[in-house]
């Protein structure tokens, strides 16, 4: 009989030949997208994921990654197509001797994303015969993944921008605390002993290879918290499990593999919040074109809608020179006297502590180990220091067993809080005697010392332009090369240097307000010294000599100024004088500037100036990135 | 997958580690110098590198290079990796944070010696009593005339053993 449900052809066949049947065209390859329509390939090689999960750059044409082995196609690093149909042709292939080599064990992320969109047949997350991926996803617990932000300083131009690297909140840490999470870290491979000269070219023009890698949290807060002095922002990431998964299995994928290295746009920030972008399944990049600053990505993430939902917390890691810093205002008076007493000594002599009580002791000598780790930090060869240490240490030995104190540090607006670095100006100029206009302008990185994102008080601008724009004339006003400012906020009074102050400027500026066809030049560095009076006032003296293109070529200027940080607002005052080199007085010039935050990304600016005529300059701040 | 990413150099030395510690009793495993040349603490191998200072440590083991990143030599993520075994990540951790853990270890409490104490001998109550006796013995060592001569890699090795 004839079953009308089945192809006639079933019902003549026996039941063996079937299985044979079977069994001869299971051993024939057969790929995993027979049947799919090339129509429908094409598209999924075209989606934005499946690129993102390539680092595919569409403006280049080929992937970012230049490690042969992470692509399964010959020319899948420039044919995104080509290497979606590799990567569904060696799903089904048989698993080599050292199964972990199979391509299901090395791209697991790519294998779900996949799997959502084609059938994969007997898909699973990890196979069984992953043992290593298996292993390592047993081991790596996750709970939660954090976006680190560690602050620009000035001490290296390169760090002058920030760095920022991801924290894997785990379960398996051991202790309490995440010294022992895993981080990931976008970073250029820089052979040791690199000269200088090689190193800025080379990280400027590519010629460095750089992964991304893993290590220990630890790592990263004894280099950049412990060594360079640096805060550490923890910005935690509200992201479900399945994206945490995502973010496992595709770290296998990427970790070890190798890109080019561009210091200015294909830093860490970049590719970072290229990573990100495969988790979130989002556009973190919004212009890469000429640089990328890594506080971006934390801009970018805060602003996907709903807008601050991103992040979960927000942790601050403080630098150990706040921490010391805060340690020493924590002391009471006679314990700072028994401090300044003992370091003042060539050779410490702890003896005059006997007299005291156990706890006051420790107070002390708590403080003093902490600081002998800062000092030597600073001056690892000091022998001096290293023999103080030592007897503070045995002396510490002697006494009891007890934590270090929790101190309170001083609270600071967290980066995404901030002004964004990008600033637009917009204002308008009196001047006396001459006419009226206005001033638009535009700095792509404007730190400045009165703003929200101020360096700790310290200032740092790069490539800043002023157009003006009269009834006559549209001119340039001003451009700002570099401007840079840096004061000693965290000086301790026993240290035995002074804390200084020192600023560079290299700038242009229009003289004629007739013609305006009349530049000067200038370039000028001082050095000085700081007084913190208080949290919200700081002093500062500085020598300063300066090349200018007009007038006396070489000029001495003495500087005094005043930085007020009222909470609600930020003053500066400042008064030089310049002499030339013959001792004549020059010009004398006296600055006052304020800046108002009015809204989240405008502030309120106004400045007046005196030197041979008043001028004052009042205008809106607009913040972007 | 990422054993192949080691240095060569480190690789070497990791089978020589691995061949010794087969053949060899226990506690060879355990040998600081083993684990400090196998596992690349010391960043090159090589007595000359013995009395680097923290800083030029941390700047080796890490490949500091200011903000062009920094690179790992050897990944948590290959699960075979010999170098994450709990005595070669202790002796890491030594090996970095030696200038806090001194500390610390003076102090009798710290973020870095309890964590010590966790990956010694877990987060239980038998901590305190690992604590104390570290704390005692390493005492003694500082307190030795020959503490200031030692070299940074000395130091490390003396508190490893303690800790260990």
């Amino acid at each position: 009989m004839i079953n009308p449900k089945r192809p006639y052809f079933f019902d003549h066949v026996s039941v063996v030949s079937y299985t044979f049947a079977f069994i001869i065209l299971s051993l024939i390859p057969i790929s995993v997208y027979a049947g799919q329509h090339n129509a429908d390939l094409l598209s999924i090689s075209k989606d934005a994921a499946w690129q993102r999960l390539l680092y595919y750059d569409l403006e280049k044409g080929r992937s970012d990654v230049i490690s042969a082995d992470y692509f399964l196609s010959p020319e899948g690093r420039s044919d995104p197509l080509k290497e979606l149909k590799a990567t569904l042709d060696s799903y089904s292939k048989p698993f080599p001797a050292d199964a972990d080599q199979h391509a299901r064990c090395r791209f697991p992320a790519r294998y779900l994303w996949l799997s959502e969109r084609i059938h994969l047949a007997n898909y699973q997350v990890i196979h069984p015969q992953c043992v290593s991926l298996k292993k390592s996803q047993e081991k790596l617990q996750l709970d939660s993944i954090s976006l680190m932000f560690v602050t620009g300083y000035l001490g290296n131009p390169a760090s002058s921008f920030g760095h920022s690297f991801i924290k894997l909140d785990t379960r398996n840490s051991y202790g309490d605390n995440s010294l022992f999470d895993l981080t990931i870290s976008y970073g250029a491979d820089v052979p040791e002993n690199e000269n200088v000269f090689l190193y800025i070219y080379r990280g400027l023009f590519g010629e460095y290879k750089a992964k991304i890698s893993d290590k220990y949290f630890y790592s990263e807060d004894l280099v950049f918290s412990s060594t360079e002095f640096r805060d550490i922002w923890e910005y935690k990431l509200n992201l479900k499990d399945q994206q945490l998964l995502f973010f496992q299995l595709h770290m296998w994928e990427i970790l070890g593999q190798q890109f080019q290295y561009y210091f200015l746009h294909r830093n860490c920030g970049y590719e970072l919040s290229r990573i990100l972008e495969v988790v979130i399944d989002g556009d973190l990049v919004k212009s890469a074109d000429v640089y990328f600053l890594p506080i971006e990505t934390f801009f970018s993430l805060s602003e996907i809608p709903p807008e601050n939902t991103m992040f979960s917390d927000v942790i601050y890691h403080p630098s150990e020179q706040k921490v010391v810093y805060e340690h020493y205002q924590r002391l009471s008076d006679s314990e700072k006297q028994y401090v300044l007493e003992i370091m003042e000594q060539d050779k410490v002599n702890i003896s005059i502590l006997d007299t005291l009580e156990d706890g006051e002791q420790i107070e002390i000598i708590d403080f003093l180990l902490t600081y002998h780790k800062y000092l030597l930090t600073r001056d690892p060869d000091n022998e001096i220091f290293e023999k103080s240490k030592k007897a503070l240490l045995v002396q510490r030995f002697n006494l009891p067993p007890r934590a270090a104190p929790e101190i309170e540090i001083e609270q600071f607006t967290p980066p995404v809080d901030s002004d964004k670095p990008g600033m637009f100006f917009a204002g308008y100029n009196y001047l006396d005697n001459q006419d009226d206009f206005f001033t638009f302008g535009y700095s792509p990185y404007a730190a400045q010392s009165l703003g929200r994102n101020n360096m700790n008080g310290n200032e740092l601008i790069i490539m800043n332009a002023e157009i003006g724009v009269s009834e006559k004339a549209i001119f340039l006003d001003r451009f700002d090369l570099i401007r840079i400012k840096s004061f000693d906020r965290y000086h301790l009074p026993l240290e035995n240097t002074l804390p200084l102050s020192w600023q560079l400027e290299a700038a242009v500026e229009n003289i004629n307000y007739e013609n305006y066809d009349e530049f000067l030049g200038y370039f000028r560095g001082g050095i000085g010294k700081t007084w913190l009076q208080n949290r919200s006032v700081l002093g500062y003296v500085m020598v300063n000599g300066g090349l200018y293109t007009k007038g006396d070529n070489v000029l001495v200027t003495p500087e005094v100024g005043i930085r007020v940080d009222l909470g609600f607002a930020r003053g500066l005052i400042n008064i030089h004088k310049a002499y030339n080199l013959d001792g004549e007085s020059d010009f004398l010039e006296s600055k006052l500037i304020a800046l108002a935050p009015i809204s989240k990304d405008i502030s309120f600016s106004i400045e007046m100036n005196y030197r041979d005529e008043f001028r004052a300059n009042a205008g809106l701040q607009f913040y972007m990135y | 997958m990422f054993i192949k990413k080691i240095k060569p150099a480190a690789v070497a030395s990791l089978l020589g580690l691995m061949i010794v510690s087969g053949n060899a009793n226990a506690e060879k495993e355990f040998d600081f110098g083993k684990i400090y040349v196998g596992c690349g603490l010391g960043g090159m191998i090589g007595s000359a590198f013995e009395n680097k200072t923290a800083s030029q440590v941390l700047a080796v083991s890490t490949n500091i290079t200011f903000d062009l990143g920094t690179t790992a030599s050897i990944s948590y993520f290959s699960s075979d990796n010999t170098c994450y075994n709990n005595k070669a990540v202790t002796a890491a951790f030594i090996h970095q944070s030696y200038e806090t853990l001194e500390k610390e270890i003076a102090m009798g409490k710290g973020e870095y010696f309890d964590t010590l104490a966790a990956l010694v001998v877990g987060k239980g109550s038998d901590a305190d009593q690992y604590q104390a006796t570290v704390r005692q013995q390493f005492a003694e060592v500082v307190a030795d005339e020959s503490y200031l001569q030692l070299s940074r890699y000395e130091k490390v090795e003396k508190l490893y053993y303690i800790a260990i």
